[in-house]
């Protein structure tokens, strides 16, 4: 009880404040201020919001984005972590493996565009590159860190339990690493969706990023404005989730 | 308001101001001098450009005693962007970009004549194999989506009997890119417009499979599937009406000279489309210029320009493009027209 | 109990030690031989920084001489290896497992079955009285605790060899002496030979069958001492004439070492 009392306190201000900020917006928009093609009303951003989900379009862009996120995000999660792991563990393969990542990991996932289309095509394996090409190397460099920040003396308790090198990886590094890695991993998911909008700029028919930018074409900065807004949404949304995935995968931190 | 100046234009401001400097300031009278003498001007390397083009390459508008600046934009809504953002003060743009800032209720702009006609120099070209229409079935299309090509595409396609979303992969891709992703066999079909459209003809293995003549307004009205149209920004009109008025002469006298000197206007065009003489001779060729003469008729409410454009404006409706048709006549003016 | 008459287990050979650091060479041990036999308790004093850590540490296989051998059982140390369990200053558990998931470890890594292992770790719980806790992670423990969950760890493996660096060094003096006795009781119970390090002399004297006393840096062994207190080494004990003159002959031995570096307890 007392607890619910301390949270649902700044939850109200919150809420005050959003209102008092779209009715600001709302009345200096109904003022005739400002012209709708630059700034238009929360409402108008509303109605087009109503109109595009009941025209299912709405979600079928938010759903194409996410998947895509999704899919280039787990791929690169799903090799990257071994990978990070692996490398933060071995000096020599580090070594071999560093100028690679260094030169990659500067590289903006705009900049694999042109190459993409011309190795993939105008494909969805394309899209998905694009957001694994952008969220890989930097996910990379986190596990390695992670993997670099565990505690010497737990690898050597492991050892002198008779663990071999594989089982401390699994058993010691993973474990110890996780929590750095899913703070990084939270990170990168908001990396990838820059990736994935930016993707979405070329050759797409479908996504937030193809919303964006067709509304763009036409003018309509609702659209325009309820993408940006979808895309804040979503990912608030998986934050959500990934926090309670996060809670399940790391029982000891509460 | 009549202007008598005559002055040189270039792609430079410091140049043009320079030039302004040498004329002779009592061949015209007070009253009719350009309040403003330089004019920045939206363009690209598409058709409707040329005759700006070849107004500022040919000192045209430098007789009036303007200066004219050509910003480069690859698209139309940019361009439309920049013009109500009071970036630029005159631009032509495709009509479907006209349209969509229309449908928003945007009014910071006026439509102030329509300068060229054409209809075979925009189209869908396909590679070889794909003989009709119906062959697209299965296959892979593009277009840029959001221009006069897509409105092409969406609207063959329903003569066809396609549907974009079912019976083909409808790709959005821009005319630039059109051409790698036909020769690497990314794409079967792809609707562009000039010069991308010639380079694309040009390549060995790819034909027209369709052209404007074949949208449904073409055949009932004449009407491509995205005119051009000149396109003034409302306060610049009304702060500097002399500037205006300066720049649709010396805009028309281009036009006059693209139809009686072709030859002469296609040398300095190469310099903006980069293509080679011949295939420029070509487009010119294609085109049937609108002369400042003929402009109010076509401008004038119900003048057949604007009602083809209202009438594009409810093809556009129908096919979820914009939200609603706007009554185009209320963003025409004739008051700059000679 | 004579433990000296018993079998050489551990046999530290001529042992050297160098490091590289910032200041240059540093030599942590020079020239040091030491004779562990089966079913020992020995406790190493030393004072801080004299090279204790170094020396279990190569008994554990973490670390190899510059020159000299280790052998266990006869047999170089070439590695890290299970036969010497360690336990640490820090504890070393794992924070991601329960309690008796860290009991457990060293059965898992043996592949041992699950339910076998739950049994094992039970037994050893049990014996370090931890009942109740199975289930806690060890944040929610008590440094106290933890050490003992460290201890039933370390035992769950049954390694032959228990090393123990200074275990008991960073626990208040009441929780200190409760893990004294339980070790001692350990000790008796399971015979395991145990290396012990600490620069309590109190400690030591509590807690071994033999003391090795090591010099300040580089470290040798200055004297091995017998310790024949008899058990339970209680107050009586320790208020004996027996357990003062061993004392005085631990202090008067590396009196000059102490002087150096050496925090004298007095329990």
């Amino acid at each position: 009880m007392d607890k619910e009392n301390h949270s649902s306190k700044p939850i109200i201000i919150s809420i005050i404040s959003l209102t008092l900020f779209l009715g600001i917006w709302e009345l200096v928009c109904r003022g005739g201020l400002i012209d709708p093609v630059f700034m238009p009303a929360p409402s108008k951003i509303f109605a087009r919001a109503v109109k595009l989900i009941g025209n299912g379009e709405l979600m079928a862009h938010t759903l194409a984005s996410t998947r895509r996120v999704m899919v280039g995000f787990m791929i690169s999660s799903m090799v990257a972590i071994p990978f990070g792991i692996f490398l933060g563990s071995s000096r020599l393969f580090m070594a071999i493996c560093d100028p690679f990542i260094s030169l990659l990991r500067p590289l903006p996932s705009m900049s694999w565009i042109p190459l993409s289309l011309l190795w993939l095509g105008i494909t969805e394996t394309q899209k998905y590159s694009i957001v694994f090409m952008g969220s890989f190397a930097p996910s990379l460099l986190y596990i390695i860190e992670a993997t670099k920040s565990i505690d010497p003396l737990l690898i050597r308790a492991a050892r002198n339990l008779g663990a071999s090198k594989l089982d401390v990886m699994r058993e010691v590094i993973l474990p110890g690493a996780l929590p750095q890695i899913i703070s990084g991993l939270k990170v990168m998911l908001g990396i990838a969706w820059t990736c994935i909008i930016s993707a979405e700029l070329v050759a797409a028919r479908e996504g937030l990023g193809f919303m964006i930018m067709n509304g763009k074409e036409y003018f309509q900065t609702d659209t325009v404005m309820l993408g940006m807004v979808m895309i804040s949404i979503t990912v608030m949304v998986i934050d959500v989730v990934f926090k309670k995935f996060e809670r399940r995968l790391l029982p000891w931190t509460r | 308001m009549q202007l008598k100046k005559v002055n040189i234009s270039t792609l430079l401001l410091a140049l043009t101001m320079a030039v302004m400097l040498t004329l002779a300031p009592g061949t015209a009278s007070a009253d009719n001098k350009p309040e403003k003498v330089t004019v920045i001007y939206g363009g690209s390397s598409w058709l409707g450009h040329y005759p700006a083009w070849v107004g500022m390459e040919k000192g045209l508008f430098k007789k009036h005693g303007l200066g004219v600046l050509f910003q480069n934009f690859y698209a139309s809504s940019g361009r439309m962007g920049s013009l109500i953002a009071g970036d630029l003060d005159v631009a032509s743009t495709g009509s479907i970009s006209a349209i969509a800032l229309m449908a928003v209720g945007n009014k910071s702009f006026f439509a102030f004549g329509t300068q060229d006609s054409y209809a075979t120099v925009e189209g869908i070209i396909a590679r070889d194999g794909i003989n009709s229409l119906k062959d697209l079935k299965g296959k892979k299309l593009a277009a840029p989506f959001a221009s006069s090509a897509h409105v092409l595409v969406l609207d063959l396609l329903q003569q066809a009997g396609l549907d974009p979303e079912k019976d083909l992969t409808l790709l959005n891709l821009k005319v630039n890119e059109m051409p790698a992703a036909m020769s690497s066999g990314e794409i079967d079909a792809c609707a562009a417009w000039t010069p991308h459209f010639n380079k694309l003809l040009n390549m060995k293995g790819n034909h027209l499979l369709a052209n404007d003549t074949e949208f449904s307004l073409y055949k009932k009205y004449k009407l491509g599937p995205g005119p051009d149209l000149l396109v003034v920004r409302k306060d610049f009109a009304q702060k500097y009406p002399n500037t205006c008025n300066a720049f649709v002469k010396g805009y028309f006298e281009a036009i006059d000279m693209l139809i009686n000197k072709p030859e002469e206007c296609a040398q300095v065009l190469v310099k903006l489309t980069n293509l080679n003489m011949e295939d420029q001779m070509t487009v010119l060729k294609d085109i049937e210029w609108i002369p400042g003469s003929k402009q109010k008729a076509l401008m004038s409410d119900p003048g057949d320009f604007v009602k083809g454009m209202q009438k594009l404006g409810d093809f556009l409706t129908r096919h979820g493009q914009i939200d609603q048709s706007p009554m185009v006549k209320d963003w025409v003016t004739t008051d700059m027209l000679p | 109990m004579d433990t000296l008459n018993g079998q050489s287990k551990i046999c530290v050979n001529n042992v050297t030690k160098c490091f590289s650091s910032k200041q240059g060479e540093v030599t942590a041990l020079k020239d040091l031989s030491l004779d562990i036999r089966d079913g020992e308790f020995l406790v190493v004093v030393g004072a801080s920084g004299c090279g204790k850590t170094t020396l279990i540490n190569m008994i554990a296989g973490f670390d190899t001489p510059s020159s000299g051998k280790v052998l266990l059982d006869g047999k170089p140390v070439t590695g890290i290896t299970p036969e010497c369990g360690m336990i640490f200053q820090q504890y070393a558990l794992f924070p991601w497992k329960t309690v008796q998931e860290n009991v457990e470890f060293g059965l898992k890594m043996k592949r041992i079955p699950k339910s076998e292992r739950k049994a094992i770790a039970a037994k050893f719980i049990d014996l370090v009285a931890l009942n109740g806790f199975e289930k806690s992670y060890p944040h929610h423990l008590s440094g106290g605790m933890k050490q003992r969950v460290s201890i039933a760890r370390a035992l769950a493996n049954d390694p032959e060899v228990m090393l123990l660096d200074e275990p008991f060094a960073a626990l208040d003096a009441m929780t200190r002496q409760v893990l004294q006795e339980q070790l001692v009781r350990i000790y008796e119970k399971h015979k395991k030979t145990i290396i012990f390090i600490t620069h309590s002399i109190d400690e030591a004297l509590l807690l071994s069958s033999r003391i090795a006393v090591m010099t300040a840096r580089p470290g040798r062994i200055a004297q091995e001492i017998v310790n024949d207190l008899p058990h339970p080494r209680n107050a009586d004990v320790q208020l004996s004439d027996n357990y003062m003159t061993l004392k005085r002959k631990i202090w008067d031995s590396v009196q000059a070492e102490v002087l150096k570096s050496m925090e004298v307890e007095t329990g």
